[in-house]
């Protein structure tokens, strides 16, 4: 379990918090929290549930629904814009190279 | 085997192109959304549907929006950049459109700096490089390094700017050094190539204030830092200022015990935007490493000044901020974009009319593209300054371009509305044909006559008529005003003790007073003693460079737009503190008299140029006009050799 993700995701854990052993019942039910702002996860297959709780949030995120697809896009945006500025570079010194002023 | 011989300078024109136009047709054109017109009543398509329509899309579909002034585009810089050059949203506000389009700030890095590296590498290459080649991957690196700590110091600001900005993140931080490192080893490969001619060039600063759009920095202060890394260690000349600002930077740090946060407005990309300790200690290294890579590339070539290149150059560059001040104030799609393609700290004034009068039959300052009339037309007065230099001293020959270049310089001037520069002008005028005025004493006569009845006109005959002692309190009455009862700022609170003890320190700050009326900033400096309260150690001291936080988030007071000292000589009582700030004059004067031998009358005029416009200008607060008036400095201090080019 990352905890660094449950934080991000979910927020910091609460005051005394206990994880309930979900694992053995499997007609566990997720109480809502009122006083919880309900978030969006995702799993790796672009999936989403509205966790209403810490506890139902915590779950989901150790279960492996961590997964940010806004953030996974805009890395991908970012790897492009890299390669762009890298090979700008690359284009600039074989033209320096080259290239002859007429 | 054919050789292909490729024209670079075309290339580079096609590549120009490319990055001035293809980013804002970036949309998808085949979805079912299409741009509609914006009208008071159905804005919904641009708020539920936002980055699907690009911007030219949106401009061919409303084509009055490129002209009508009653539309507004902003940029949006907390954007994906998926959203690059599309319509991320519209709202109304005091029935004007506001129409912000998508930009990533990330994506604004390495297009802006493409975009003026390419512009710069039309300027011939030097035959000899100011650096060697072998520096080149080191400074970038420990740029973009230092760079990022700045970023991440100033998380605040950034988290606004920079779409999910997560400097936590290994994965971001390695990209945005990458990022940065990349396009900023062209940009210094491109300066330093040519560094020799850069020199005749620096005019252009005011057309290209050169800041990036959702970051607090430029161009200029990634140049000169890197200058200055080398700088630091071989210009000896520096030695003591370094290590008294070195002093001063302990005392900064050990002072740095709140914290403020500053909104930087027009001062965007020259000013720290929050003070703690953090960023103090940044800025402080920051500051000193600039000012010494600035020293350093001035110093080493200075000699290669060619007068008349240079102010051609200065004619060009106010012509061309003048048209495009002129065409960004009529057009707002013109607005918008010399904002982005000039690097712009402020967008340029949406005043159409620059002849306008206020309701009070004051000449409306214009600033045009620049963020302050006064400093732009501080430029204006020196391109006529240097234009009547090398007229009469050097018996240049003016083209019919160039002369019309200087009727905008003139026009430039009358719109800014700054008194003092046109002032001052006029004196450079009668100083260069003083030759002639001597031959007959009627003429001289009657040109001081006129001269002294000028400066009784642009002060006011009226304000002649208050007694002194209205004068010179009118600034103390003034900032007391301003205060709340019981909020009372320390300075404040000083100058109401001495103004009760009425001893020869009050009497001292009346003169002061009655100058201030006199330049018409008795409103301003109040403004500023109503909120400077520093404690002893800070007025000895200062609290450390280019940084306002403090000052503007200590003492409150109820004015909603920043109001700026108006004095670069109080801004630099603030940061270095009265001690500093006498050092520098001290300094300042010494060098002066050291090289009093080497001052004609050109360096005389700029001499006191700098001296009356500092004293009642913000102008050292922009980093353009603060690079430009160290090499004016530099000039004027061996401006005899101009003569002799």
């Amino acid at each position: 379990m990352n905890k660094s993700n449950i934080v991000r995701i979910c927020g910091e854990f609460p005051n005394g918090f206990l994880k309930p052993d979900i694992q053995s019942n499997p007609n566990y039910v997720f109480l809502p929290d009122p006083d919880y702002v309900t978030r969006k996860v995702w799993d790796i297959e672009g999936n989403y549930v509205f966790v209403n709780s810490f506890i139902e949030c915590e779950h989901y995120v150790s279960g492996g629904w961590y997964f940010d697809p806004v953030r996974t896009a805009e890395e991908s945006y970012l790897l492009i814009l890299l390669l762009f500025a890298a090979s700008s570079l690359v284009f600039r010194l074989i033209l320096n190279k080259y290239s002859k002023n007429l | 085997m054919k050789k292909i011989i490729f024209n670079s300078n075309f290339i580079k024109i096609i590549i120009l192109c490319a990055l001035f136009f293809l980013p804002w047709i970036n949309g998808n054109y085949s979805d079912e959304i299409k741009p509609s017109l914006i009208s008071q009543e159905d804005m919904t398509l641009y708020e539920v549907n936002p980055c699907k329509v690009s911007l030219i899309e949106f401009l061919i579909n409303d084509p009055k929006s490129v002209f009508q002034d009653h539309y507004h585009f902003r940029f949006n810089n907390y954007s994906s950049i998926n959203c690059f050059g599309k319509i991320s949203g519209a709202t109304l506000l005091n029935n004007e459109f506001y129409i912000s389009v998508g930009t990533s700030s990330l994506v604004n890095l390495f297009l802006q700096i493409a975009i003026w590296s390419i512009l710069i590498s039309f300027v011939k290459e030097d035959e000899k490089l100011f650096l060697k080649r072998k520096y080149f991957t080191l400074i970038s690196s420990i740029t973009s390094l230092f760079f990022i700590l700045l970023i991440k110091s100033e998380f605040r600001y950034y988290e606004q700017n920079i779409y999910l900005f997560d400097l936590e993140n290994l994965k971001f931080n390695i990209f945005l050094f990458l990022i940065l490192g990349f396009s900023f080893f062209n940009l210094i490969e491109v300066i330093l190539s040519r560094a020799s001619n850069l020199i005749n060039y620096f005019p252009f600063i005011y057309l290209t204030s050169g800041v990036l759009s959702g970051f607090n920095f430029g161009i200029y202060n990634l140049i000169f830092f890197s200058i200055g890394i080398i700088g630091l260690f071989r210009n000896k000349k520096l030695i003591y200022f370094n290590f008294t600002y070195i002093l001063f930077g302990i005392f900064w740090l050990i002072n740095s015990n709140n914290r403020y946060s500053f909104e930087p407005d027009k001062l965007r990309g020259f000013t720290s935007t929050s003070y703690e300790s953090g960023v103090n200690v940044l800025y402080i290294i920051f500051f000193l490493i600039f000012f010494n890579g600035l020293i350093y590339y001035l110093s080493k070539n200075i000699q290669n000044l060619n007068p008349t290149l240079f102010t051609r150059n200065m004619l060009l560059s106010a012509g061309i901020t003048l048209f495009f001040g002129l065409l960004s104030s009529n057009l707002p799609i013109v607005n918008f974009f010399s904002y982005y393609f000039f690097g712009l700290g402020k967008y340029g004034i949406s005043i159409e009319n620059p002849f306008s009068y206020d309701e009070f039959g004051l000449k409306v300052a214009w600033r045009g593209l620049f963020p302050s009339a006064e400093t732009i037309g501080e430029f204006y007065a020196l391109v006529l300054i240097f234009c009547l230099f090398i007229y009469y001293k050097l018996n240049y020959k003016f083209k019919a371009f160039e002369v019309c270049l200087i009727i905008f310089s003139i026009f430039g001037l009358f719109f800014s509305n700054n008194r003092a520069a046109f002032f001052i002008l006029l004196f450079s005028f009668i100083v260069f044909i003083k030759n002639y005025l001597f031959k007959s004493k009627k003429l001289l006569f009657s040109t001081v006559i006129t001269f002294l009845a000028l400066i009784v006109l642009i002060i006011g005959l009226q304000n002649f008529s208050y007694p002194y002692s209205f004068t010179s309190n009118y600034l103390i009455e003034l900032s007391n005003n301003f205060s709340s009862d019981g909020n009372l700022s320390s300075s404040l609170n000083y100058l109401n003790i001495l103004s009760k003890q009425q001893g020869v320190l009050f009497h001292l700050f009346s003169i002061f007073g009655f100058v201030s009326f006199f330049l018409n900033r008795s409103q301003l400096w109040a403004y500023f003693f109503a909120k400077y309260n520093p404690s002893f150690e800070e007025f000895l001291f200062g609290t450390g460079p280019i940084n306002f936080a403090k000052n503007y988030g200590d003492i409150q007071i109820d004015i909603n737009s920043l109001l700026l000292p108006h004095s670069t000589l109080l801004s630099y009582l603030l940061f270095f503190g009265s001690m500093g700030l006498g050092l520098l004059i001290l300094y300042f004067l010494n060098k002066i008299y050291l090289s009093r031998k080497k001052i004609n009358n050109l360096g005389f005029l700029i001499l006191i140029f700098l001296f009356t416009n500092l004293l009642k200008s913000d102008s050292m607060l922009y980093i353009n006009s603060f690079i430009f008036y160290i090499l004016l400095i530099f000039i004027a201090l061996d401006s005899k050799k101009l003569s002799r080019k």
